[in-house]
This record gives structure tokens, sequence and C-alpha cells, in this order.
């Protein structure tokens, strides 16, 4: 259930974010989000470690020891990147960029967050090019040309990559060795 | 003493000999087809890609009035030419006469000159009348003759390994190299026939005709630029007889070529399959239709693109060879 | 019965060869439209071998896929590329690239054989109707590979992206026809918002940088700037 939940509030953030409702609601949404992920993410990943895993949905959503270690480095990079982008962001003049940049930070980062918890692996391959496709505004946002640049060669090194892994992503059922999937509770 | 078993003998042998004449006769039938027919199916060929423009166009029995005109005109030799520019227009015209004595034109079994040389040998034998025609234009002293000449080389050059993997890859698949034989093997199970080999072999050798007979996008046979002539240079400097055997020649290799890849290839049925001469007979309506549609096939290409560039030509026949190679893979390679 | 079993080998081995043709194409030609043309063939190609997979393995799943790509991949992802990439782009008739059409022609030849011996390390197919899917999609997968990297435009760089995922499909199709629609359905609708967003990106960087040519975005290199 709080893997749900877990998911749930960066979501939401993202959709007050887009309120235009002046240039600190989108910030303060956001790192307040943050902290609460963080918070969750400490509690999941102690319910972890004291033994068991964490079961949202059977077979669909579930962490185990790897998915809580992975969740809680995203969590921290998530709000310490968030803490930081307060500070540059609010030289930012255009009041609607400020607000698109902190929806699609939040749509980011529950990109990022579900990754670890999904447990059929096709799933976990659309939950990556999500990441990346979710990722290049963010990357592009400074619209000068080194920008776009980035973004272009970050997109299609990674979408190539990920449309490479689809390949690998239908064999999990053939193959006669158990196979450990993210977020699965045991080996099968 | 009176032998009856004497009697006995005479009577398979003669069956023999009855045979053997049929078939040479069917053979002789077929070639007979062939060289009467190449100028009407050229006519054809030309009245088709005028109406399309939109334009009248001559009469489909023109060629046979062209080559009646030119045996009876006076020819005319250069000073500089050897041997092998009077020997050429026969060669020529012997060349596809050859190779139609040993391809399936109008019977579905070999007939008695069919082991004489198979798929190779025919290929050989084509390129052998390119060579001479090759050599005539560099015989005389007219520049454009050359210029021709180097162009149609290269463009055999390329259309060379495209033909051997045709020829190899049909080979492996059907068990044998003569044709007849060949072509028994996409009669009958239809799903031989819908086998990607089968698709990529078709559209690789209808690459390869409009490469070596000259049509568009290699070449464009009604052209009269000699600048941009590749095939059409090879009777620049011919008159009078020599023009019309280089002519009909030319005609003769085109209605080969569309025979092999017709009969052998794409619609292999429709052939005689018994030997009656009735039954013979019937198929050679039955050849022409198949010839008459795929002119149809032939126009609709030769209309809808335009001539390549030379350097392109390259591209055009690389295309040819890997789809050629892409059928003998998944023709071959069994996993 | 057995007769059209093999029919429908027969058939998707047709389908499965005009898709590897196309991936020729993609990777030789020299316009932007006919890239993006002989992408639709080779969609076209994918959906028709899903059919017939779907109809020889009796796995409806299949059958759903393939009516879902049949729209998706032919009609709606170039619709959609036509709409977001500005128009001009579309109207280039010769595509920069690295190598010449005849060295890239003969380059996916040798990555198709390349494709064809590897094709015994991966997983065996369901029956024998699908065989010859592994080693044509990993082919399609390395000629997109390919593309991707000897074209210097955008738009051919993300059609190459295309044609590895239909190489991927083709494969997948053939070892996991049972795989559940749930999943199945995900792939084409991600790679719909691909479309939508390099789309936008393209879109932007024409606006911004000018010119497409992204082969020639080089002031971005380790060590930092000059």
């Amino acid at each position: 259930m709080i893997l749900i939940v877990i998911l749930a509030v960066p979501l939401l953030a993202a959709l007050i974010s887009c309120l235009p409702l002046g240039r600190r609601l989108a910030p303060a949404v956001t790192l307040t989000s943050c902290a609460l992920e963080l918070a969750m993410v400490i509690a999941a990943a102690m319910r972890v470690a004291a033994g068991g895993s964490v079961v949202a949905i059977a077979n669909w959503v579930d962490i185990d020891g790897l998915s809580a270690l992975i969740l809680l480095l995203v969590a921290t990079v998530g709000s310490t990147a968030a803490l930081f982008s307060w500070g540059y962001m609010a030289r930012e003049p255009s009041a609607r960029r400020l607000r698109r940049y902190y929806s699609n930070y939040n749509l980011f980062v529950f990109a990022m967050l579900s990754v670890p918890m999904l447990a059929e692996p096709n799933l976990v391959w659309t939950g990556v090019e999500l990441t990346t496709i979710l990722s290049l505004y963010l990357v592009a946002f400074e619209n000068t040309h080194e920008a776009l640049e980035a973004a272009w060669k970050y997109s299609v090194l990674t979408i190539m990559g990920g449309a490479v892994a689809l390949l690998g992503s239908n064999w999990r059922r053939e193959f006669r060795q158990p196979y450990l999937r993210p977020g699965s509770c045991q080996s099968s | 003493m009176y032998d009856a078993s004497a009697e006995r003998d005479i009577t398979p042998r003669l069956i023999g000999v009855v045979q053997m004449a049929r078939s040479i006769g069917f053979n002789l039938l077929q070639v007979l087809f062939v060289v009467a027919l190449a100028p009407l199916v050229a006519g054809v060929l030309s009245r088709l890609k005028e109406i399309v423009q939109s334009r009248r166009g001559p009469s489909i029995f023109q060629p046979y009035r062209d080559l009646r005109k030119l045996f009876h005109k006076e020819e005319v030799v250069s000073e500089q030419a050897s041997w092998i520019f009077r020997v050429t227009p026969y060669v020529v015209f012997i060349v596809p006469i050859f190779v139609a004595t040993l391809i399936p034109v109008l019977t579905s079994y070999p007939l008695f000159f069919a082991f004489m040389g198979d798929m190779l040998g025919g290929g050989f034998v084509l390129a052998l009348g390119g060579f001479f025609a090759t050599l005539a234009a560099v015989d005389t002293g007219n520049p454009y003759g050359p210029m021709g000449a180097s162009r149609t080389r290269m463009v055999g050059f390329l259309a060379e390994p495209v033909f051997m993997i045709v020829f190899f890859t049909v080979s492996f698949v059907a068990g044998s190299t003569i044709p007849y034989i060949v072509q028994q093997h996409w009669v009958t199970p239809l799903s031989n026939f819908l086998a990607p080999s089968h698709v990529l072999l078709v559209i690789a050798f209808v690459m390869l005709i409009l490469a070596e007979a000259g049509r568009i996008p290699v070449d464009n046979p009604t052209g009269h630029f000699e600048l941009a002539m590749i095939d059409e240079s090879k009777s620049l400097e011919y008159s009078g007889t020599g023009m019309a055997l280089m002519k009909w020649g030319g005609q003769m290799k085109l209605l080969v070529l569309m025979c092999i890849l017709l009969n052998v290839l794409v619609t292999p049925w429709g052939l005689a399959g018994g030997t009656g001469i009735a039954k013979v007979l019937l198929a050679a309506p039955l050849v022409l239709l198949k010839v008459g549609i795929f002119l149809l096939v032939l126009v609709a290409i030769e209309s809808s693109l335009s001539k390549l560039r030379l350097f392109r030509v390259s591209e055009f026949l690389g295309a040819a060879f890997v789809t050629s190679v892409v059928a003998m893979i998944t023709g071959l390679l069994n996993f | 019965m057995a007769n059209s079993y093999a029919l429908l080998t027969s058939l998707n081995g047709l389908a499965a060869g005009l898709f590897l043709m196309s991936s020729f194409g993609l990777a030789a030609t020299r316009q932007m439209q006919g890239c993006q043309r002989f992408y639709i063939a080779q969609s076209i190609c994918l959906v028709v071998s899903a059919l017939l997979l779907g109809l020889g393995l009796h796995a409806p799943d299949l059958l759903a896929v393939a009516a879902l790509d049949s729209v998706m991949k032919p009609i709606v992802i170039p619709y959609l590329l036509k709409r977001t990439v500005p128009e001009e782009i579309f109207r280039r008739r010769e595509i920069d690239q690295v190598l010449n059409i005849p060295s890239s022609l003969l380059i996916a030849l040798g990555l198709t054989l390349l494709a064809f011996f590897l094709s015994e390390y991966l997983p065996p197919a369901a029956g024998n109707i699908g065989a010859i899917n592994l080693p044509i999609g990993l082919a399609g997968l390395l000629i997109g590979v390919y593309t991707l990297t000897v074209r210097r435009e955008a738009v051919p760089q993300l059609i190459g992206i295309f044609g590895i995922e239909n190489g991927a499909l083709l494969c997948g199709f053939a070892i996991a026809p049972t795989l559940p629609l749930v999943i199945e359905m995900a792939f084409p609708f991600d790679m719909l918002i691909i479309a939508l967003v390099i789309g936008i990106l393209t879109r932007i960087t024409q606006e911004r940088v000018g010119t497409t040519e992204v082969g020639a975005f080089t002031t971005l290199k380790e060590g930092g700037n000059k």
C-alpha cells in the first residue's frame, strides 16, 4: 500500500505544480512531495531490511532488497536536486516555464521511482523508456545549441539501447535458468 | 532358318527413332517460335508504351517491315573494320537461338537438345553475344562506339554476380541445373511457390532483365542521343543486313530472357505436358499471353521510372545483388 | 491441416523476406520520403507476420496485437511525424550519410549473415512456423542500429530507432506468442510517445539551430569545449 502512495505523491505534485497560482507554489509543492517520498521510502526500506518484502499488488508491484536500495538512492538524489533547483530556478524570468519545469520534474521522479517497483520485465522496459522521454524536456530546458545537442544525443543513445533491450525483455520465460526479476520476492 | 526374334527387335527401335524425331521436331518448333515472334513482342511493347503516353504509336507489325526493309538495303562497312565487325551480326543472331533450344518455351519436359547445356551454359552463351557486340563497337573508328561499349561492360560486370547467385540459388532449391527440371519444382506445392526465396529471386531476375536488355531505368531504348547510349551503341555502325540481324538478335534476346523468367520462375504452368503436336501448338498462345501480361508490367515499370544517372546504375544493380543474396540466405540456411 | 500449416509457414517466410528487403531499403535509400515509405512497408510486413503467427499458433493475443499495430504503425506514427516535424525537412532528396549506398548495402548484407549465425543462440521459436522470424528480426535490429549510426540527419535516425523496434518485435512474436495482452499493448503506445516527443525536439532544433543535421553537432566533447 505504501508503494502506491509513494507513486501517487509525485503525480499529485506534478498536477498541482501546473496550476497558475503564482511563482512560489510549484517549488514548495515539489519540495514537500520530495520530503514526503523520502520519508516513506526510508520507512519501506526499513521494513524490507527487517525481513520480508513489501507487496502492493502481487506479481506486479513489489520491492525487495535491491529495489529498496535503488529507491533510497533515487529518493535522496531527487530531494537534493529539488532543493538545489529551488535556488537557481528562482532566477527564471518566465513563470510559465518555471511551472512546467517543476511539473516535468515531478513526473520524472515518478517514472524513476516506478522502475524498481515493477515486477514484470516488459513493464520495467516501458518504465525506463518513460524516464528517458520525461527527462528530455529537462535536458533541453535552456533551449541553447548545446542543450539541444545534448538532448538529441541523450535521447537517441538511450532509446536505441532501449530498443535493443526490447529484444531481451521477451526472453525471460524461455530460459530455464531462474531469472531474478527486479522487485520479485523470490526467484522462480 | 527364319529367325522370328530379329523381327521383334525392330519395333522398339522404330518407336525410339519416332520419339527422337518428335523431340527434335518440337525443339525446332520452339526455335521457330522464338525467331518468328520476337519482332512481334518488340512491336507490342513499343505500341503499349506509346499508348500509355497517350499517343497512337506504330503498328505492332512494324518491326517486321523494318527488318524486311533493312534486308533489302545495301551494306556500308567502314574501312577500319576487321573480320570481327562482319562476323558479329551473325553471332548476335545465332546466340539467342542456341539458348532457345535449352530453355522451356513450349513444353514442360526436356527436349532433345535440353541436356546440351544448363542454365550456366545458357548464360555464358548469351554473354558471348554481348562480348562480340562490344568488340565490334570498338572495331570501327566511331568515337561513340567505345564509349557505349565500356558502359555496357560496366553494366555487364555488375550484373554478373546477380546472375550467378540467382542461378546458384535456383539450382540448390530445385535440385538441378537444367531449366526443364528446375521448373517442375515450383509447379505443384503452392508453399514452394510462395517461399520467400522464390519471390525475391523473381524480383532480382526482373531487375537483371531490365539491366541486360537495356530498359529504363538502366538505359533508354528509344533514345537517339549517342552520348547517353548504353545498349543501343552496339548497332550504331551497322547498316543493311548487319543492322537487321543485330536488331533481330536484340529482340530475340529479350524474348528469351522473358521466357526464362516466365516459364521457369513466375508462371511455370500452361506448358504442354503431353507429346501430342496439338498440345504443343496450344501452348504457344498461352505463352504469348504470359509474355503479354509481363509486357504490361514492363511498360508500367518503364513509364513510372526515369533513367538513372550512370553512377546510380551501380546502386541499382547493388540492390539487385542484395536481393538475390537474401533470396539465397532465406532459401538455403535451414535452422 | 498440415497443408495449410505449410502454406502459412511459406507466407510467413514471404512476409519475413519482404521485411528484410524493407530494412535494406531503410539503410540504403537516399530520400527522406523513401525512408518513411520503407518504414511503412516494414511495419505492414510485421503486422502480416503477426497475423499469420496468430493463425498458425492459435494465439488470439497475437491477432489483437496485429490489429492494434496495423493502425498504429503504418498510419498513426507517420502521421504524427508529418505533423510534428517541419514540412521542409520531408522534401529533402539527398540524405547525408557517412558511407555511400553500395557500401551500406554490402554492410547490411554482412549484418544479415551475422544475424543468421547469431540466431542459433537465441531461445527457440514456438513452433516451426515462426522459425524464420528470429534471424530476420535480429537482422532488422542490426540494420536499424547501422542506419542510426550512419545517417547524419535527425528524422532518418528516428526511423532507424523504429526499425530496431520492429526487428525486436518480430523476434518477440515468434519467441513469446502468448505474452499477456496488457504488456503487448504497452509497446506501440510507447513508440507513439517517442515519435511525438522526438518530433517536437526536432522541430525545436530546426527553429533554434536552423538545421537538423545532427551529425554535425560536435561542440559537446570529452575534455570540455575549446
